[in-house]
């Protein structure tokens, strides 16, 4: 099922594009407030944006334009939310068998179904429990299951896993990954919401990151994480990214930053981003003798120790230091510094 | 470290601590107390006059007397009819004020909890000019052979007017407090705004819907002022407990007085009833 | 919300005992020196208030405090220790009740006398022509209810006339009844002469002949408790003379 999507709402500064191949999993990443929300709320059917078009495997299910709209039961549009929010007056099965009920299915089916779906997820045991009664793990595998059960075309995930124990998560993602694989071969859509990089690299083919209303980037997820075009999708991959124009040697940023790159770069004079690892900055106390192409001067603003490494933050880019480092050179806040990083370990990349 | 002097707090073994409410009573002002207690007798006291008033050994008589016994049958039936009245109205108002939106709805709450805060006597002259025979619908309701005016239908709508607020306002909060996501959720699951309703909206609101049913039976039991006013009185037909004791206080004060004790042990029921059952939600 | 619902509930159900106060109840502590405080029958309403400003005017510095009600309501309130001076009833009964309590000073007084007429509305939409009309189901009847004076006075004069009456409501006072007449909701009532009076051209009025076998008689006494016995007794005899009866035959009153 492909997915068609125009968006437009001013008063939320809203306006964009996306469009899903079919078999394909989406993730939408981005800042709070972007506009994530929007976009599954429009697809969901849950909110009526003044100007809109979407298009669901070839169907026109809303286009603001000639003012069609397709209310939400009728779009075979599946939502996950982060709260599972089962049913509280019905038992697990009933609540797996809402939705084939809900569309016609005899109370018999659709109970099958729904023991079908519990017991492919692993909960065949959870059948005759009350929504009240259960673990939030289980709480979200029997939601998984629910939204699951009447096989829609595209399903919704919200951050399914947000509002999870830290515990349970690894193992409900192993489980949606394989769900998706699964739906993907039949030609099921989904679009993911995540705040998480491992959620977008293990359950999404597709990534797009949305700032201010906007897709700012689009792509294959590994090339949008490896080859950031944003801030956030850099800071999601852990990368640092540095905005300019392309010139040689590779890029100038608007503060008068010169930076050497090596490999292909885009026209020079178009805008253009430069991505490196924060591995790959070293951080001096002096200007370091030789000619290393990329010496930076910079101020501390903060440090992150993580384990036996830690994150130097700094006014220019970030370096990942080991901890001894910091306390040999007494890294702090406002401590000036020289980083230095090899042209080889950057690359710069046209928008 | 505290000064010498200082109140300290008892010491009390932290498991016994933990089971149980944390008590704020001791940051309350004492003269507190004072007006609280006044008001708390301002309404008990009356309820304990009148039980000394009671006369106890008349009184299965006086409640079994046929007159009592025709209100009080003519009450329950009333009452029950305009509790199911108020339902089948309420239920679909109360959705209507807490899950859409409109122009003028804020004015729509406002009157329709009008009743709540309406002298009854002047909802019983509002309802004359509508139903009554030279009323607004009235008149048109003669033609079709039908006159609301002195029958138990008009008992009726006089209950159901003053009841269908309790109604409202219970089910509306209800419904506000459980949200519109499980609605959500339902109809992205492919089910039709009619299944929402009566599968997802109305089981999560039984609780609520079932107080507001019990509050409205209440005040529809004790409806003097639109009945008397509205339906008229006459045993069996339109005379309610409350009319037969406001009417027997003329010529026999014990028979009001042990139909008055009658009342006030249903309306301890329902509060008992519902503050129950709120206490364990 | 449910909090407000539940309050709101609890005061409901209080709510139709306490409206059945009396409305017309005056504050009792106002001015006691030279008020003169009267109980009297909701029916003497027009009279009363025509001669208190006659009192007032002759004797100066006094004010007249009037209270009316429906007799059996005054007298529980006077019973219940209620500080008026002179109470005037619309029957018998009521004023027996107090004099057999010992709160009556003196012998009552009758001073006037009432008999009951039927009314219909102006356009008489029931063809009422005699008490015999009263009889018929088809017909909306209002009557006092038999507890009531007025509704005991009913009964008789449909006994003396040999018929059955046929109510749809037996209202708890003459004015509920007048009230039901004079906006159309009844084909006809039973109410005192004076009401058919005072409610001028919005009722038909339709004699009954047995009227005169069924008389209401209004006693007036000073009361055991009266702050203003003198006074009290200036108001008696300004009731019972020249001047007070000539107010009560217009308003329709007969002799006692």
């Amino acid at each position: 099922m492909s997915i068609a999507l125009r968006l437009h709402v001013p008063e939320r500064d809203v306006d964009l594009a996306l469009d899903v191949p079919a078999g394909s999993t989406l993730g939408l990443v981005g800042p709070n407030g972007a506009g994530k929300s929007t976009v599954l709320a429009t697809l969901a059917g849950t909110l009526r944006p003044p100007h809109a078009r979407l298009e669901v495997d070839g169907r026109l299910l809303v286009d603001t334009d000639t003012g069609r709209w397709t209310p939400p039961y009728a779009r075979g549009v599946g939502l996950l939310a982060q709260e599972p929010l089962l049913f509280p007056h019905l038992d697990v099965v009933a609540n797996v068998a809402f939705g084939p009920r809900s569309r016609g299915a005899s109370r018999r089916e659709a109970e099958q179904v729904a023991r079908e779906r519990l017991a492919e997820l692993g909960c065949t045991d959870l059948a005759a429990r009350r929504p009240g009664t259960l673990s939030g793990g289980q709480a979200a595998r029997v939601a998984l299951a629910r939204a699951l059960a009447p096989d829609p075309g595209v399903l919704l995930l919200d951050e399914p896993m947000a509002a999870l124990d830290a515990a349970v998560v690894p193992q409900l993602r192993t489980t949606l990954a394989q769900v998706l694989r699964r739906r993907r071969d039949a030609g099921r859509t989904a679009v993911l919401v995540t705040h998480d990089v491992l959620d977008a690299l293990l359950l999404t083919d597709t990534l797009a990151v949305v700032e201010h209303g906007r897709v700012v980037d689009v792509g294959p997820t590994q090339r949008v994480l490896e080859q950031p075009r944003s801030a956030f999708a850099a800071e999601l991959a852990g990368l640092n990214l540095l905005r300019g124009t392309s010139a040689a040697p590779g890029l100038h940023t608007p503060e008068g930053l010169v930076v050497h790159a090596a490999g292909p770069t885009p026209l020079t004079g178009e805008p253009a981003v430069a991505v490196l690892d924060p591995a790959a900055v070293a951080v001096h106390l002096e200007a370091p003798a030789g000619s290393p192409r990329n010496v930076w001067p910079a101020t501390v603003t903060a440090v992150e120790p993580r384990g036996r490494r830690a994150l130097v933050r700094t006014d220019v880019v970030s370096a990942d230091v080991t901890v001894d480092a910091v306390a040999d050179l007494l890294l702090e806040p406002g401590r000036r510094v020289h980083l230095v990083v090899k042209a080889s370990e950057v690359q710069v990349h046209g928008l | 470290m505290s000064p010498v002097g200082a109140p300290r707090a008892p010491e009390v073994p932290a498991a016994r601590r933990a089971g149980r409410a944390p008590r704020t009573t001791g940051d309350l002002p004492r003269w507190v107390w004072l007006p609280a207690a006044l008001g708390a007798a301002l309404v008990v006291l009356p309820v304990v006059a009148l039980l000394t008033r009671v006369d106890w050994s008349d009184l299965p008589a006086l409640l079994m007397s046929e007159s009592s016994r025709a209100a009080l049958s003519l009450s329950l039936r009333t009452a029950a009819a305009s509790t199911v009245l108020c339902v089948l109205l309420g239920v679909p108002m109360a959705f209507v004020l807490a899950r859409s939106r409109f122009p003028g709805q804020a004015l729509l709450r406002a009157l329709v909890l009008l009743p709540l805060v309406l002298p009854p006597v002047v909802g019983g002259i509002a309802l004359l000019a509508t139903f009554g025979r030279r009323g607004l619908l009235g008149s048109s309701l003669e033609v079709l052979g039908v006159q609301v005016a002195f029958s138990t239908t008009a008992v009726v709508l006089a209950q159901t007017f003053v009841a269908l607020p309790f109604l409202v306002i219970s089910l509306e909060g209800s419904l506000r407090t459980a949200g519109h996501r499980y609605e959500t959720v339902a109809a992205t699951l492919g089910a039709r705004p009619s299944t929402v309703l009566r599968r997802v909206s109305l089981p999560l609101v039984l609780p609520g819907l079932a107080s507001g049913a019990v509050l409205a039976f209440a005040r529809a039991l004790g409806e003097f002022g639109a009945t008397i006013t509205f339906a008229g009185s006459l045993q069996g037909v339109t005379r309610t407990l409350p009319l037969e004791i406001y009417l027997q206080r003329e010529t026999d004060p014990d028979a009001a007085v042990a139909l008055s004790l009658l009342l006030v042990v249903v309306a301890v029921l329902v509060i008992v009833l519902v503050r129950g059952r709120e206490g364990r939600s | 919300m449910k909090r407000l619902a539940t309050v709101a509930a609890a005061a409901a159900l209080l709510l139709p005992l306490a409206a059945c106060g009396n409305d017309d109840a005056v504050d009792p502590r106002a001015d006691v020196d030279s008020t003169l405080v009267v109980y009297a029958a909701a029916s003497l309403k027009g009279t009363f208030t025509e001669l208190a400003k006659e009192f007032e005017a002759t004797n100066d510095g006094v004010t007249v405090q009037l209270s009316f009600g429906g007799s059996s309501d005054l007298v529980s309130q006077i019973s219940e220790g209620a500080p008026a001076d002179v109470f005037a009833s619309a029957d018998e009964k009521n004023m027996d009740t107090l004099v057999g309590d010992d709160l009556v000073s003196g012998d009552p007084e009758d001073f006037a006398s009432n008999t009951l007429v039927i009314v219909t509305p102006p356009d008489n939409p029931g063809d009422v022509t005699s008490l015999d009309d009263l009889a018929d189901p088809d017909l909306d009847v209002v009557v006092c209810a038999p507890q009531v004076p007025c509704g005991s006075a009913a009964q008789k004069l449909a006994t003396a006339a040999g018929v059955t009456l046929a109510p749809d409501s037996e209202e708890q006072s003459v004015t509920d009844v007048l009230t039901k007449v004079t906006s159309g909701e009844a084909d006809a009532g039973l109410v005192y002469v004076t009401d058919a009076k005072g409610a001028g051209d919005d009722v038909r009025t339709v004699e009954v002949p047995q009227a005169s076998e069924v008389v209401n008689t209004y006693p007036i006494a000073v009361l055991a408790d009266a702050k203003q016995p003198g006074l009290a007794r200036d108001w008696v005899e300004l009731v019972t003379g020249a001047q007070g009866q000539k107010v009560l035959r217009a308003a329709g009153f007969a002799r006692p």
